[in-house]
């Protein structure tokens, strides 16, 4: 980012609540700026409420960004820093936008599955609730993947609330190595409990 | 007998689901977790139960966040019955124990690559949970087996909250 696109960016922050729109705007026409980058640059009250749509597309394009990443586990990437960014500037909005987006058919697997691992690492009391029973709701998807992922989250938010949607998903799983997993999972929480 | 340890994601490593699957055949994406660089892959030489646990705990310690660790384990015959070359070096965890266990498989080429996916898919790769592993880091930094100046400051946060 040149000197220039940054005091653009800085007089722009100046009456942010009225100017988000323009922002937006800007940022999409005349700023060539990576998501690690943005990140850095705009703050935290930046974010106003945004409409559902405007989250959509923001997470719509971390999910472009990242297409060709290979993630692996407990490895930062811009993608999850992005990710962490959204929820943590948008709460619950940006939780319903993700449900959305994630429960596209034409979602990519690998990434859907990196979201559910590091919805459960965000330190938000706020989105918890919505986190742990999104989470929940991905443990029943026909995918062996997003099952794994999503009790490897609810692990991660070590939550005892989540024990019933376990059982119910133990008693579902087909897959004999998905359920042991499954059942430690379960093991777990009930140790927690 | 001795076992070499490899990480994986085990989710790449799933068939019941896939109906384009054919019997014996595993997924394209398992190979994310045997990408090479150099036509070189690391892997960790294990001889029991306490070398696993200790290996496992250097991999978590290395890493940017606390994760659960998937990982296969598989006899140290096996890469070399399809003339893998196997080459001892030094690894880069914060455990010098560990390092001295670490091992590269040289010179891969594709055919032998599938085939060390073939033998991880056989050894069903294992999971070790994210909450069992920050106990194992904890333990590990309390004994100093683990080098806290090679520990990313978010692992270190995390295990000790």
């Amino acid at each position: 980012m040149t000197v220039t696109q940054s005091q653009k960016l800085l007089e722009i922050t100046e009456d942010v609540s009225s100017k988000f729109d323009e922002l937006n705007v800007e940022l999409q026409i005349d700023i060539d700026v990576s998501w690690s980058n943005f990140f850095d640059i705009v703050s935290p009250n930046m974010f106003m409420p945004v409409t559902e749509g405007k989250l959509i597309d923001m997470l719509a394009k971390l999910f472009d960004d990242a297409g060709d990443e290979v993630f692996e586990d407990g490895m930062d990437t811009v993608f999850s820093s992005g990710l962490k960014h959204i929820i943590l500037n948008h709460g619950e909005n940006a939780i319903y936008a993700l449900e959305k987006i994630i429960a596209s058919p034409h979602a990519d697997v690998e990434i859907v599955e990196e979201v559910l691992r590091q919805i459960s690492h965000i330190d938000d009391r706020s989105t918890h609730l919505h986190r742990l029973a999104l989470l929940e709701r991905e443990l029943e998807l026909p995918n062996s993947r997003i099952r794994d992922a999503a009790s490897l989250g609810i692990a991660a938010m070590d939550d005892p609330k989540s024990i019933p949607a376990l059982q119910k998903a133990i008693c579902n799983e087909q897959y004999g190595q998905l359920r042991k997993n499954l059942e430690e999972v379960l093991a777990q929480l009930q140790d927690t409990q | 007998m001795r076992q070499f340890l490899r990480t994986v994601r085990i989710g790449r490593w799933h068939k019941p689901d896939i109906d384009w699957l054919a019997q014996g055949e595993i997924q394209s994406d398992a190979f994310c977790d045997i990408q090479t660089k150099e036509n070189k892959l690391s892997v960790y030489l294990i001889k029991n139960e306490n070398d696993l646990l200790r290996v496992i705990t250097a991999v978590a310690a290395n890493r940017d966040n606390l994760s659960n660790v998937d990982y296969a384990v598989f006899d140290e015959s096996y890469p070399k019955s399809f003339g893998i070359v196997i080459r001892q070096t030094e690894g880069r965890t914060p455990d010098a124990t560990v390092n001295k266990m670490h091992f590269e498989f040289e010179k891969l080429t594709v055919r032998k690559l599938a085939n060390l996916a073939g033998i991880i898919s056989d050894s069903k790769p294992r999971r070790i949970l994210e909450k069992r592993i920050k106990l194992l880091l904890q333990d590990a930094v309390n004994t100093d087996s683990l080098d806290k100046t090679r520990i990313k400051p978010k692992i270190l946060e995390s295990i000790h909250n």
